[in-house]
């Protein structure tokens, strides 16, 4: 334990070697304590001071949270392994490219050697009021400065808005998502496993945290089962800049074609709500159907019914449809044919 | 008319590509700039600002920050009753022996305030029921211009084009922020300050302060950029210097990147509502426009409008509109962006109404052709250049989603030069010393300097010692409005020319001929036309004796010229589903008289250029309409180009010598972003008459143009 002091505020600073002692520390501070993974995101929280932790447990000694296995034609990825081994990886490039082109087009490659899956996937929102300290729903407040006749609110949600407009912003957990991943999550009384789509939570269910942890559990493994291995993947993040950016929309989907008609197909658009969005119509819409632009076209349709949107975020709707669009046509739907 | 003093006609350095001397310092690290001093014993600064945008100090309580650890001095910049005016608006500092110290102690500040009506935008400000938030208005009505019957010129319009154009607030986003390190000696002052005008630095300390200029010292070695955005002190540097009187010590006062954003200068917003029109077969005829921007709390926020081209009746109203936001500063040509987007993608709305070419069109209304107007051959030039007979009419006619498309825009500006002044010594040794209290802003003054010296005694650039960026040299303005070159490069020729004429005397007995009849070149001096009898540069000097050549000199006409025009084309692609703008190639065509350095020269261009690329796609001021707050004060939010951002850019320098040296550092970022616009218009054929080109806007423009149109 050493204390750190710089411009952040004063903290202890825990660095356990196991999970098990990771958990007796966060257990034992409660709300107190902040997780370390890869600490992009945590160094601009604590900095900024908008974040006051007494203690700060970092998982980057613990061995079994880091590295990629190989299970039953599946992979179990820890959680602090970094982007760019995901990236690197072998057997996530032969049968699960959705998660490598996701990762791969996460910030920058410096983010992307420290950044770590786990942190990836369970990052908090962007909302340029929720991060410029205002205290807002999201930060304990009673009010939204985003959700006003007029906010700026160019990033924020088209679904599912709850008080707060914040939207998940991270780039692999659409694909988790769409490979039908399950998270692997240790608490005091032991490890429960939730599904990839179960693990993001909105507002309407806790607006003060984006995902399903409580303050003494720790995400440890995210399983990839082989389901849709070597499945049609396609993912498309469309950021202001080509490099660094957040998505305004992304999306991943995972297609199996069998003769000419789609027969299995999970599609995820991610930075439109709280959580990523898993297009179930869609999907159901598309099973039968053959990979062409007038199932695309449908599909886009379907994709927004039911936005809403808010002074600035109108754009998100036809970006959207169009993302999924392009889904549907699958690679090489950027560029004329 | 030529003369002893005039650039050489056949020179070995000038105009070639010669690398900075200072390059390697600079990836090493062993250059020092402002943030990278510390004094023994230094203290750090820290100021407390106005977290709402008009506000009344109803109180300041100090105590408890004096009583902090490590505390050293703390003061209240502003007095109680005072009224702050936006947000970032100085109020308090304090210093203290560590950086976390002084950041806990300015926390524990504690002012009270009384929130006042205030406008985060001009459209508030500018409410017929808007309440008086600024002394003396809101809003400050500009004089009309008009020339020549604006009815008439109408009358004889084919089409007439009716819209209104705007552009952004943009900040100057320097990498290396604004701050001082002070230190005092009784009432001496030395300042190491991250300035543009190291002189005039000095000039500003000493007035706030009170006390003789003679008593001040000011230093700019390196610097990260300044845009315009640095030319004194400011409130942090006086700031500085008075917690460093107070605390008796040496402190060190840099801000952060938020408070670069809200406080050190932006580029004004500008609105234009136009009517123009256009005969049959292209020809202008009438320009009427009305026009309003945005310079912060209460500053101004002129541009030239209509730009360039030549309207025979043309009527123009400007209003500046004050809001809640920190000043608007200098920015790399100011005004110009401004005017030259209002007016390009006008242009190209205008030709289009008769199905012109826009570069023809172009050609066919400018100004009479001179030497500080040569648009009508850099329209040809570049269009050869850049495969413009290869664009197609407004639209990409091509399937799918990517839509390609061109776009051109011309420029202008000036780059005069004036008043610097040099001093050269030479040593018995063959060691030569050059002074200027000139500055390198990042341009690579210091590389010119020395090139300027070396071409005149006809040596290599390593043999010259450089000195710049100190107060206690020779005199030399700030640099702003692209005159640094065009300023100092005189001076250190003249300066040079008659140090080399002092050696001449001393050498020419040696050789049994007259001082005239010598000449310096290839590191020897000896007799004109016959190489042979002459002495090597360090033999020469040694005939100097103990007593060094020591000689100052000054700017003087005939060496520097004023006046630069440029035209650039742009290729640009479009996704026409997700909105995104990629820009593909850039040409920059650019004149700045006589070419001193032809690889600073074109880096000035890349520079300015990528600026552009950063105003036309990404960078945005955005303040929240109702609490009047920075939404994006940093620099994940407020967006700059990334590597891959950045196209291929091709600059076509144009050298002119006979002009004498004129400035290019702001030329280059004029017609940049107004190119872009007019390449997307052309790929998508839906205009888009504002900044920036995000992909919210141009989804927006689309889907508008899919509904019926945007005209």
């Amino acid at each position: 334990m050493a204390v750190i002091r710089d411009v952040m505020p004063v903290f202890e600073l825990y660095q356990p070697a196991s999970i098990d002692d990771a958990i007796k520390l966060l257990d034992k501070h409660g709300a107190d304590a902040l997780v370390l993974a890869g600490g992009l995101d945590s160094m601009d929280w604590l900095k900024d001071r908008l974040k006051k932790p007494k203690a700060v447990v970092d998982l980057g000694q613990i061995k079994e949270l880091k590295g990629i296995k190989e299970t039953n034609g599946g992979l179990e990825i820890g959680a602090m392994t970094p982007l760019s081994e995901i990236v690197r990886h072998p057997v996530v490039r032969e049968k699960f490219s959705l998660l490598m082109e996701a990762a791969e087009l996460v910030a920058s490659p410096q983010i992307r050697n420290q950044g770590t899956l786990g942190g990836n996937v369970s990052q908090d929102t962007r909302c340029w009021y929720y991060r410029g300290g205002w205290t807002c729903y999201r930060a304990g407040g009673n009010i939204c400065y985003a959700d006003t006749p007029t906010s700026v609110n160019r990033e924020h949600a088209i679904f599912d808005a709850d008080r707060c407009v914040a939207v998940n912003p991270s780039d692999t957990a659409p694909a988790l998502v769409a490979l039908d991943a399950s998270m692997v999550i240790r608490g005091p009384k032991g490890e429960r496993i939730v599904p990839a789509e179960d693990y993001w939570i909105g507002p309407g269910i806790d607006i003060t945290r984006m995902n399903v942890l409580a303050p003494n559990e720790i995400l440890t493994a995210i399983r990839i089962p082989p389901t849709m291995a070597g499945a049609q993947f396609y993912f498309e993040k469309v950021r202001d800049r080509q490099v660094w950016d957040f998505a305004l929309v992304n999306v991943a989907s995972a297609i199996v074609v069998s003769g000419e008609k789609i027969v299995k197909a999970r599609m995820v658009v991610n930075a439109v709500a709280a959580t990523p969005r898993r297009l179930k119509n869609v999907e159901t819409l598309i099973i039968g159907k053959a990979r062409n632009e007038e199932t695309a076209d449908m599909a886009g349709k379907l994709a927004v019914e039911g936005a809403e949107t808010l002074r600035h975020n109108a754009y998100k709707v036809p970006l959207m449809r169009n993302l999924v669009k392009r889904a549907i046509r699958g690679a090489g739907a950027t560029w004329t044919s | 008319m030529a003369n002893k003093y005039s650039w050489p006609e056949k020179p070995a350095l000038l105009g070639t590509s010669v690398k900075r001397l200072d390059g390697p310092d600079k990836v090493t690290g062993r250059a020092k700039y402002t943030y990278d001093i510390n004094r023994p014993g230094m203290l750090y600064g820290k100021m407390v600002r106005s977290p709402l945008p008009h506000a009344r100090v109803v109180s300041i309580d100090l105590s408890a920050a004096e009583k902090a650890p490590g505390v050293k001095a703390v003061l209240a910049h502003v007095a109680v009753g005072a009224q702050v005016m936006y947000q970032g608006d100085p109020v308090a500092a304090v210093a203290a022996d560590t950086e976390e110290r002084a950041l806990d102690a300015a926390r524990m500040i504690r002012v009270r305030y009384e929130a006042l009506p205030h406008f985060a935008n001009v459209e508030q400000a500018m409410a017929t029921d808007a309440p008086a938030v600024f002394p003396g208005g809101n809003t400050r009505q500009g004089a009309t211009e008009e020339t020549g019957d604006l009815v008439a010129g109408f009358a004889k319009a084919a089409h007439i084009v009716e819209a209104t154009y705007a552009t952004h607030v943009i900040t100057h986003v320097c990498l290396e922020t604004h701050g001082c390190v002070c230190e005092w000696d009784g009432d001496k002052l030395t300042a190491w300050i991250s300035t543009q005008a190291v002189i005039q630095s000095a000039q500003q300390f000493a007035q706030a302060l009170g006390i003789p200029q003679a008593n001040v010292h000011t230093i700019m070695q390196y610097m990260g950029g300044g845009f315009g955005s640095k030319f004194g002190p400011d409130s942090q540097g006086i700031i500085c210097a008075k917690l460093a009187k107070l605390a008796k010590a040496p402190v060190k006062l840099m801000l952060d990147r938020k408070e670069e954003h809200l406080d050190t200068g932006n580029r004004p917003s500008a609105t234009a509502h136009i009517r123009a029109g256009i005969t049959a077969d292209g020809m202008l005829t009438a320009f009427d426009g009305q026009s309003w921007g945005t310079g912060g709390a209460g500053a101004t926020s002129g541009f030239p409008l209509p730009y360039i081209y030549n309207f025979p009746t043309r009527k123009r109203t400007h209003k500046d509109v004050y809001i809640n936001a920190g000043q608007q500063r200098a920015m790399r040509a100011p005004g110009h962006p401004q005017g030259c987007f209002l007016t390009e993608i006008l242009m190209d709305e205008l030709a289009d109404t008769i199905k012109m070419d826009p570069v023809a069109f172009r050609v066919k209304n400018l100004p009479p052709a001179a030497p500080n107007a040569m648009w009508a051959e850099y329209f040809a030039r570049g269009a050869k250049a850049f495969g413009w007979d290869k664009r197609h009419a407004t639209g990409d006619p091509t399937p799918g989603p990517i839509k390609t498309g061109m776009g051109v825009s011309a420029h202008r500006w000036g780059g005069a030069g004036q008043g610097s002044q040099a001093h050269v010594d030479i040593m018995s040794d063959g060691g030569i010393v050059v002074k200027c209290g000139t500055q390198d802003i990042g341009t690579g003054t210091r590389t010119i300097v020395g090139m300027v010296a070396a071409e005149t005694f006809g040596l290599p650039l390593s043999a010259i010692k450089v000195e710049i960026g100190d107060s206690l040299l020779p005199f030399s303005g700030g640099s702003g409005g692209s005159t640094t070159a065009a300023s100092a490069m005189p001076a250190i020729r003249v300066t040079s020319v008659d140090a080399l004429e002092a050696l001449f005397a001393k050498v020419a007995p040696a050789l049994g001929t007259a001082p005239e009849n010598l000449v310096a070149e290839g590191g020897r001096i000896f007799i004109k036309g016959t190489p042979a009898k002459g002495l090597s540069w360090k033999d020469a000097c040694k005939l100097i004796g103990t007593e060094p050549i020591s000689v100052n000199g000054k700017w003087a006409q005939g060496l520097s010229g004023s006046g630069t025009s440029g035209v650039q084309f742009a290729e640009a692609s479009v996704d026409i589903e997700t909105g995104i703008v990629r820009v593909t190639r850039i040409l920059a065509i650019q004149d700045c008289g006589l070419i001193v350095d032809k690889l600073t020269a074109e880096s000035q261009a890349y520079g300015g250029v990528i600026a552009a690329i950063n105003f036309a796609l990404f960078e945005d001021r955005i303040l929240d309409r109702v609490t009047g707050q920075m939404v994006n004060p940093n620099m994940e939010m407020y967006l700059l180009a990334g590597m891959s951002d950045v196209p291929k850019i091709d600059i076509m320098l144009n050298n002119m010598p006979e002009r004498g040296v004129i400035g290019i550092g702001e030329p280059p970022t004029v017609s940049t972003a107004s190119a872009i616009a007019n390449a997307v218009r052309n790929a998508t054929g839906a205009t888009i008459r504002s900044l920036p080109l995000h992909p919210h806007k141009v989804l927006a423009a689309l889907e508008q143009e899919k509904a019926g149109g945007t005209n």
